[in-house]
């Protein structure tokens, strides 16, 4: 993955991902590595493998909604960065196209990039915070 | 032979019977795109402007449980005096309707979206119609197999949370009533 700060006010990123990229993993650490918090981003690309969760409300987990081993197109990747206890966390959605048109989405689990993903990130000055929710089990962003 | 009459007289009657049960539920089926928006179904909805100080704002509107997300973006937008705004959001619900356009008839199709689904991907935008704030937005949601469906949002109830970032632009942006779909449309060059 390269990048590059396309704008200073408000600071704002472009992340390009390569074949072979995993995104939840780059992303994180592109995260953790700029202290960001506050963020929000948006991408397109295509995926060579994507495992895709369903938040389960009997659970309070993620089951696998689905698991693609093939070439799709990332039709859109829309997420957010909060602090969760001090460190930044990305939570994103992903809705992908198979080969015959139909889509497939759910919460980002793994994405694997061929050939490209084009990730534009916004950092707001003043930072989220994350705190866990009793009540669905997982941590929700306070304002 | 009277049987067979009795017979027909039943069929028709039943006939009738479907098609007036199948006209009233094309009435419920449908929503006309003027429809106004209810609200104070989103008690729980919070607002944080992310950078204080600069002409063009940036807001997270943060939804928590049952909160009905449609009627929240509306009472954002009028609490706040958005003119002109576009922005995304993710989360999750429980139970949604989503408007298909019918050109033909001019109103939208309501497609119900039961149980618990991921909001994958929400974007939307805010212009003025006759000086009050209108909220535009479509949405794709996933369900427990990964399958889609998606529409022109009419309700949705968040379960837990939905996370809206908004970008309010300073300058206003205007719909007009456009005759020929009933539709409010932006147009760039009205003042």
């Amino acid at each position: 993955m390269r990048w590059k700060q396309i704008e200073d006010e408000p600071k704002t990123f472009a992340l390009i991902f390569e074949t072979g990229d995993e995104i939840a993993t780059v992303l994180q650490q592109f995260a953790a590595g700029q202290g960001l918090a506050g963020s929000s981003f948006k991408a397109i690309g295509a995926l060579s493998y994507a495992r895709l969760g369903w938040f389960n409300w009997e659970t309070k987990k993620y089951d696998p909604a689905c698991v693609l081993n093939e070439q799709v197109e990332l039709l859109s990747l829309i997420g957010d960065i909060a602090l969760r206890d001090g460190a930044p966390q990305v939570h994103a959605h992903v809705v992908v196209g198979r080969s015959d048109g139909t889509a497939h989405g759910g919460h980002l689990l793994e994405a694997r990039v061929r050939p490209t993903c084009e990730l534009i990130l916004t950092e707001s000055p003043v930072h989220l915070q994350k705190k866990y929710d009793p009540e669905s089990g997982i941590a929700l962003i306070q304002v | 032979m009277s049987k067979i009459k009795r017979l027909g007289c039943a069929l028709v009657l039943i006939g009738i019977t479907a098609v007036m049960v199948r006209s009233q539920n094309k009435a419920d089926e449908y929503v006309t795109p003027a429809e106004a928006v209810p609200t104070g179904k989103a008690p729980k909805m919070q607002v944080q402007l992310l950078n204080p100080g600069e002409a063009t704002k940036q807001y997270a509107v943060i939804f928590y449980q049952g909160d009905e997300a449609y009627s929240g973006l509306q009472e954002f937008a009028e609490k706040y005096h958005v003119t002109s705004a576009h922005f995304t959001a993710i989360g999750a619900l429980n139970g949604a309707i989503v408007g298909w356009f019918d050109p033909q008839r001019k109103m939208y199709k309501k497609i119900p979206i039961n149980g618990q689904h991921e909001v994958i991907g929400m974007s939307g935008d805010i212009a003025l119609y006759q000086g009050r704030p209108v909220v535009h937005t479509h949405m794709v949601v996933g369900g427990p197999d990964g399958t889609t469906h998606g529409g022109h949002l009419l309700e949705a109830y968040v379960s837990p949370t939905l996370e809206v970032m908004v970008t309010v632009d300073p300058v206003a942006m205007r719909k007009r009533l456009d005759p020929e779909t009933n539709l409010t449309l932006i147009d760039p060059a009205l003042k």
